[in-house]
């Protein structure tokens, strides 16, 4: 029985493996494309490169209850957009809801998956800016290098709670003690339990101070135009200054002070510019565009596939179901170079509000046309509008006419003496312009609170009083429910 | 090499042992003298045995040295006889079902041992059902097992939970232990003819031993073995598959038309302006102009072919009308063809077999082939020293068109929603002939071949597309299971068992480059590449001994090393040229290139005591420590208990008088389990769910970015289950009658869950240990011998299943769950919190929900209508999980003659029929063209004529909502499905003469022949556990028929 010995030798050799279990078990990490803060936080590389995170995050973030246009800021802008007087969805395809203003799954009700994209992108933007602000001090960097890099997670965090107090409130200017969104300034961890809804006052104040503070750390350096460098700094001041100066007139000149030093390295673009199809960084006037490469592209699910027009076969994954209501074509003379307005020619006459598609907007070969986030045209148009409420009527009429000539050869200047005339005429340039951009006529609308009144042909006739509850969208459920400073009490009524 | 020498000295060895023996014949026979088929023959002190036929008689071969044999069958007493020849050997009727053996954790036990519950599966229940996938087989076989069928494809497994739903962020899958080790393939690579049995470990007593796995119970199952003679099987199946259920029924060309002009005309009368913006007379000219134009597709051959009565013209009439469910749909064949060699000596045991599967799907080009083989041998190498193998090799291919949810190449979504008015093939819109290529072939239609598009899925047609983009799994398996047993000294036995799978899974997708889908990218070609390695490593000391011949021991101490490794490559190339032609090189642009990996260890010690005295008490105790890579190092170890006792009361003195009883035991566990298998919110497992991450892959065109991914928790922790379990078994009338009756309770605590943080935190949730779950229920198994006499056998088993599941704790008020469901104290999982429908406002057709409305002075709420569809209340309306289940098994035999009869009952549960609201859209401008339900006609219609108070009026817009989720399309889903019907006959052994055939046996199968359900159209089964439908497959009925030979 020597043999017998030595097995339940071996056996009770085998169970006392016990003392080299803890290295088996830690012998394993990560493998999955996961990283850990220390090492985002050891460099000017690493916070780069959590920087690239964050705009990635704009371009493409949907939530899990996201429908197939719900992928990235694009497409929420795009919705506003929608909702406006200008552009018709087909009714039987994407983005019929938006344009119908439907309290469903793509609308402003609080289990909607479009609030929750527009919610939690928003604030996927400042924990991920705030986490680099903490984690910045402390690598080892020229103090300079550290400023630009917070100044530029200062300008993200702004932009982000900018775009919440829009839409999760009416404007500024209506009441600055309503209650606007929860303010973070410090990363969440897992005991976050959730802010209450701050006063739009105090939201806004937060927003100047950080994007005050950006501009005067950023230069114009920047590795490319995605990122966001002092003139973009600039700009989303100055469309800040905008919104708040019906509140507080002297923040007219501030809004037409950054709008000028905002644009001065971005040059207007000429004709052909226009028609290459807003589909490139390398356009001189774009301030600020999210590139794509071809792995990066949604192809149809992303914003070209739903506006762009040409697929008239549909192989190339189109919809070709975004039309442009002609009493808005109609506005744009022949020699305009934004009319870029086509017949529907694949369309049928029983629907009388399939005429015009435009033609402005057009991918790449790859289908991963990049996107437009900030251009120099807007801030021509700021400028333009705080010199009128100024009462500078005459700079404004020439603010305006710069661009109007630029884009139209036979454009003529504006004569009116009227503020509220010149003050109307530079919104409808805005809408001209500015058009499936960045929902400009929708936000205008609110700025200046007005209602939608739906004109022409349409198939969903709206007219929406400018303090209906519908311009205030609902705080998503999930941030209902697990908020624990908020209750049934603080949502926005239906 | 040196495996395959070694398995070839083993078999060599086989035929060595097998030639120093003599054949016995004999017969077995009840007290009455009629021949007990079936009966087990073993010889005493060996291994080797076999089994009487269907009329009583035996012939094994055994050595020269043995001198008894031991007769056993079910429900007779044992026998041990002496060798003779030509033997008569007469069983009595005796001891029960608890004479059964049950496979558990680290060994086996006699079920009067068992302390615990479980319910075996024995290949006879299941050898002639035709399922491609092992656990198909439980669905109405076993107490306490939820199987629901929601798809329909050949090769995909069935969703199983046992006793409820006890995991809501973890996976709540039940455990799969094959032949004593975890495995770690894809259960659809386990071909179901080598198994012997499954046993399902319900209770804690039972799984436990498994501790932190086996939260959601076990699957054990066991493959076969030889014994006795050596056995020669073959068997065939060929059959023949379609829906088990009627497609929904559909409107024709005409109501179609009829329909969309309706929601034109009430539109035009609801918008101003809308006649004349296209200068129509009336609300009425305006849908007949309008109505052909939306509809794109006009098979009446004339412009407007409704009239301004809404009725079609005089002298239209339809020139096609497509019926998609004959384009893509089809009827399955299937082929199963199995052989395999088995026998045993006293020293060595063996099984041998391959098999080949075909079987096809109803959609097109669906398919499922399965080419495996198995090799099993143990032996005896000495007094002291057992050994034994394991391997098995299989290799499935299967092609699985895409069957569900909203892509344009779903097939089983096309049929539902795409109407007759759009052709397969391109037509003359004026003739309705078809319009031939330049080389006369047809062409498909894929809707975008006019000017003018088909309004829905264009550019589509599967018709076309299904053979053209392939999507394919291949699955190779390799395992081995190999272990070494010596006996140190008498009662003590060391064992050590390694069992490897190597698991590949090979996706591949395709989308040609000229139509469809893949058409928008030059053809698109996606490869993905997951290996998995599975080893597992046992050490089990077993000490087995009886004192004072009353006091018995058997006593388990053991380790095991779990090691798991999965590496993922993916790549896709888009820009193909040419058809067919799907690898990556093919393609002009490099598209995607990834690759990750995951890793999972585990080390377990554990512990089991069983101890019975006089076979009258038994008590089991057991311990395991759990430490896994899965958690950090504060929080990794768990441990996991039980204990366990049983009363065999029928043996005690006071019952010796009472004959009524064959057997009674009572029976009593409690302990705990775990679960550590965290899924994500797309159902994969999380590996490293503590850890605070960024995510690489967030890039921007050239620039390489992350993002904050998960918040930090270390002291997250395996998910915790508290089972208790209280049973009574019992054997009544010389065990005419016997069964079971099990009362339990299931509490999940610390649940794994990604604890929701409030969305402005910028973080989704925290991975985290929250909330309870209690599943409470009784399982009922009864078996009655019927008839029993000379030449007919009449049996029924029943098993009954009651489990109410509820949530009992969370950390805030509610979570907002997954589909239609909201997690809250008090509701039950996958429950339907969802607006409920009001019906039709008879004065304009209008859809019409509940709302609750408080009175701002009294605070009383009521409960009115409205027809805002968002400002309606969600109500709890139930939940997809059933409150009862139930199987009831019939098996006649009649001589020869054996006719098996399996019906499943499932009693309440709700299930949201998505496809039905998809068919009874009432907003024409959201999907026009798109199939409707003919309970479409039924609409409101005007106050005069409002339909059936259920269908709201037709609209073009979707003001109306009455499409969006309520309780208009959630249906009760009890109903009641014959799973089974099988008629086999087995030849009598003298028609065969001299032919060296031992048994044949023809059978004819019926599978899910009949379906009892109020809803037409819908299968109870498709909206799988969440019971929500969304275009997918059902179940199939088959038809089929087989020859099984044995030589």
């Amino acid at each position: 029985m020597r043999l017998t010995k030595y097995i339940l030798m071996a056996g009770v050799g085998m169970l006392t493996l016990a003392s080299c279990s803890k290295n088996f078990i830690d012998g394993v990490k990560p493998t999955d494309g996961s990283l850990s803060s220390t090492i985002i936080f050891s460099s000017k590389i690493g916070v780069d490169n959590a920087l690239t995170g964050i705009y990635e995050n704009i371009r493409d973030y949907i939530p899990s209850i996201g429908r197939q246009n719900m992928y990235g800021w694009k497409t929420a802008q795009f919705n506003f957009d929608m909702r406006g007087d200008d552009l018709i969805s087909d009714p039987a395809n994407w983005w019929l809801y938006e344009n119908n203003w439907t309290d469903n799954a793509y609308g402003r009700i609080a289990t909607s998956g479009r609030t929750l994209q527009i919610w939690a992108l928003n604030y996927k933007v400042i924990n991920n800016a705030n986490a680099v602000i903490a984690g910045v001090p402390g690598i080892s960097e020229a103090q300079s290098v550290k400023d630009a890099l917070i100044g530029e997670a200062e300008a993200l965090r702004a932009w982000a709670y900018f775009n919440l107090v829009r839409v999760y409130q009416f404007t500024y200017s209506k009441d600055t003690t309503a209650p606007g969104v929860p303010i973070y300034t410090e990363p969440s961890g897992s005991s976050t339990s959730g802010n209450p809804r701050a006063h739009v006052s105090a939201v806004y104040a937060q927003i100047v101070s950080d994007l005050e503070d950006a501009v005067s750390k950023l230069t114009s350096d920047r590795v490319d135009k995605y990122r966001i460098n002092k003139a973009v700094a600039q700009g989303i001041l100055a469309q800040v200054y905008l919104e708040m100066a019906p509140a507080d007139n002297s923040l007219w000149a501030k809004a037409q002070s950054n709008a000028a030093a905002a644009a001065a390295d971005f040059p207007l673009m000429d004709a052909n510019g226009y028609k290459d199809g807003f589909n490139s960084v390398s356009n001189g006037e774009w301030m600020w565009g999210l590139q794509f490469n071809a792995s990066q592209s949604y192809s149809y699910a992303g914003f070209f596939g739903y506006i762009e027009p040409t697929d008239i076969t549909g192989a190339a994954g189109r919809y070709n179901d975004i039309y442009v209501n002609s009493s808005f074509v109609n506005l744009f003379s022949a020699t305009d170079m934004r009319n870029l307005f086509d017949d529907a020619t694949n369309q049928s006459s029983s629907s009388p509000w399939k005429k015009y598609v435009t033609l402005k907007f057009r991918d790449n070969a790859t289908q991963s046309g990049d996107y437009v986030m900030m251009r120099s045209a807007e801030m021509y148009l700021i400028q333009a509008e705080a010199l009128a409420q100024q009462g500078q009527q005459q700079p404004a009429i020439d603010m305006l006419y710069s661009l109007q000539s630029e884009r139209d050869p036979n454009a003529v200047k504006p004569t009116t003496t009227d503020k509220q005339t010149l003050i109307n005429l530079i919104l409808v340039e805005r809408r001209k312009e500015l058009y499936a951009e960045g929902g400009v006529p929708y936000f205008d609308m609110k700025r200046y609170q007005l209602p939608l009144v739906r004109t022409g042909i349409q198939w969903s006739m709206l007219n929406i009083p400018a303090d209906d509850n519908r311009w205030r969208w609902q705080i998503p459920q999930p941030e209902m429910d697990a908020n624990k400073s908020l209750t049934s009490g603080d949502q926005n009524p239906l | 090499m040196r495996k395959i020498a070694f398995l070839c000295s083993l078999i060599f060895l086989c035929g060595q042992l097998l030639a120093q023996t003599r054949t016995i014949n004999g017969k077995v026979l009840d007290e009455k003298g009629n021949p007990i088929p079936g009966a087990s023959i073993q010889i005493k002190g060996s291994r080797g045995g076999t089994s009487t036929t269907a009329d009583g008689t035996f012939s094994i071969s055994v050595p020269a040295t043995a001198k008894r044999l031991v007769i056993s069958s079910i429900n007779f007493t044992t026998q041990e006889v002496d060798i003779s020849e030509n033997m008569s050997v007469t069983l009595k009727a005796g001891s029960g079902s608890l004479d059964e053996v049950v496979v558990t954790a680290y060994g086996a036990t006699k079920k009067k041992a068992f302390t615990g519950t479980a319910s075996v599966v024995n290949s006879d229940q299941f050898k002639d059902l035709q399922v491609s996938s092992i656990t198909n087989v439980l669905q109405g076989n076993a107490s306490g097992v939820l199987v629901v069928n929601g798809n329909g494809q050949p090769g995909e497994s069935p969703a199983i939970r046992i006793r409820g739903v006890g995991s809501v962020n973890a996976s709540a899958d039940p455990f799969i232990i094959l032949d004593g080790s975890p495995y770690g393939g894809n259960l659809s690579s386990i071909n179901p003819n080598d198994i012997e049995s499954i046993t399902v470990l319900k209770d804690a007593s039972s799984t436990a031993l498994y501790g932190s796995r086996a939260a959601n119970g076990i699957l054990q199952i066991t493959t076969k073995i030889g014994k006795g003679t050596p056995k020669v099987a073959v068997s065939a199946t060929r059959g023949y598959s379609k829906r088990a259920v009627d497609d929904y029924k559909y409107v024709n060309n005409e109501q179609l038309y009829g329909l969309t002009w309706e929601a034109l005309r009430n539109q035009a009368n609801i918008t101003p302006g809308l006649a004349t913006s296209i200068g129509a007379a009336s609300s009425e000219d305006y849908a007949s102009q309008s109505v052909a134009g939306v509809l794109v597709y006009n098979p009446f051959g004339v412009a407007q072919p409704i009239g301004l009565d809404g009725k079609l013209v005089s002298g239209a009439k339809s020139l096609w009308s497509e019926d998609w469910g004959k384009d893509l749909l089809r009827t399955g064949q299937r082929t199963d063809i199995n052989g395999s060699v088995s026998g045993g000596s006293d020293k060595t045991r063996y099984f041998i077999s391959g098999g080949y599967l075909d079987d096809q799907g109803l959609p097109i080009q669906s398919d499922f082939k399965r080419y495996s083989a198995r090799f099993k041998v143990d032996t005896k190498v000495n007094d002291w020293l057992n050994v034994g193998i394991n391997a098995s090799g299989s290799y499935s291919t299967q092609n699985y068109p895409i069957q569900g949810g909203s892509a344009y190449s779903n097939v089983t979504g096309w049929v539902r929603s795409v109407s007759g008015i759009y052709p397969e093939f391109v037509r003359d819109p004026s003739t309705g002939a078809l319009i031939l290529d330049a080389a006369g072939n047809k062409q498909y239609d894929y809707g975008n071949n006019g000017p003018l598009h088909r309004p829905i899925f264009t550019p589509g047609n599967p018709a076309g597309t299904t053979a053209q983009n392939p999507t394919t799994y291949d699955r190779y398996l390799t395992s081995a299971n190999a272990y070494g047993e010596a006996q140190i000294i008498t009662g003590l036995k060391f064992r050590t068992q390694y069992a490897v799978d190597l698991y590949q899974n090979q996706y591949n997708s395709y989308y040609n480059p000229f139509v469809g889908d893949g058409a928008a990218y030059g053809g698109r070609s996606e490869k993905t590449r997951t290996n998995n390695a599975t080893q597992t490593f046992t050490n089990t000391f077993t000490y087995d001994n009886t004192f004072a011949d009353i006091h018995h021991f058997n006593v388990v101490v053991g380790m095991e090393a779990y090691r798991y490794h999965q590496g993922v490559v993916d790549a896709e190339s888009r820009g193909f040229t040419f058809p067919g032609t799907t690898e990556l090189a093919y393609g002009s642009t490099p598209y995607t290139a990834n690759s990750y990996s995951y890793d999972n260890r585990m080390v377990s010690y554990f512990g089991r005591v069983n101890y019975d005295l006089g076979e009258k008490y038994h008590l089991s105790a057991s311990i395991r420590r759990d430490g896994s890579s899965r958690f950090s190092d504060s929080a990794r170890w768990g441990n996991f208990w039980s204990v366990g006792g049983a009363w065999n009361i029928n043996k005690e003195a006071f019952m010796s008088g009472i004959s009524t009883f064959n057997d009674l035991k009572l029976r009593a566990s409690y302990g705990t389990t775990g679960n550590q298998a965290f899924l994500d919110n797309n159902g994969n497992v999380v590996y490293f769910p503590y850890l605070s991450t960024y995510s690489a892959g967030a890039n921007i065109a050239g620039y390489a970015g992350s993002v904050i991914a998960n918040p930090a928790n270390g002291r997250l922790t395996w998910e915790s289950q508290k089972t208790l379990d209280l049973g009574l078994d019992f054997a009544l009338l010389k065990n005419r009658l016997s069964g079971s009756f099990t009362y339990f309770t299931r509490k999940s605590s610390k649940l794994l869950f990604n604890r929701p943080l409030p969305p402005s935190s910028g973080l989704d949730g925290v991975n985290d240990n929250i909330g309870t779950v209690t599943n409470k229920g009784i399982e009922i198994d009864l078996t009655s011998i019927n008839v029993r006499t000379h030449d007919l056998e009449w049996t029924t088993s029943v098993n009954f299943s009651k489990v109410t599941n509820k949530i009992t704790e969370l950390p805030q008020t509610s979570i907002t769950g997954a589909n239609y469901s909201n997690l809250i104290v008090g509701q039950p999982l996958n429950n339907f919190y969802i607006r409920e429908y009001a019906g039709v406002d008879k004065t304009d057709g209008a859809p019409m929900w509940w709302m609750d409305q408080t009175d701002a002075t009294s605070g009383k709420t009521t409960r009115v209508v409205t027809k805002q569809w968002s400002a309606a209340t969600r109500y709890y309306k139930g939940t997809s999980l059933p409150d009862w289940i139930a199987g009831v098994t019939n098996t006649v035999k009649y001589k020869g003659f054996d006719l098996n009869v399996l019906l499943y009952i499932n009693f309440r549960g709700k299930i949201y029929d998505g496809n039905y609201a998809g068919l009874m859209y009432s907003a024409v401008g959201n999907t026009p063209g798109s199939n409707w339900s003919v309970d479409m006609l039924n609409r409101w219609q005007s106050p005069s004529n409002p339909g059936d108070g259920k269908t709201p009026r037709l609209t073009t817009t979707t003001d109306d909502q009455a499409n969006s989720a309520s309780t208009r399309f959630l249906f009760d889903d009890t109903y009641m499905r014959i799973r089974n019907i099988t008629l086999g006959y087995t030849f009598p052994k003298s028609i065969f003469g001299s032919a060296r055939i031992n048994s044949a046996r023809v059978y004819v199968d019926l599978q899910n022949p009949f379906t009892f359900y109020k809803y037409k159209g819908l299968d109870p089964e498709e909206g799988g556990l969440e019971g929500v439908t969304n275009g997918g497959s059902v179940v199939y009925k088959t038809f089929s028929a087989g020859l099984s030979v044995n030589f």
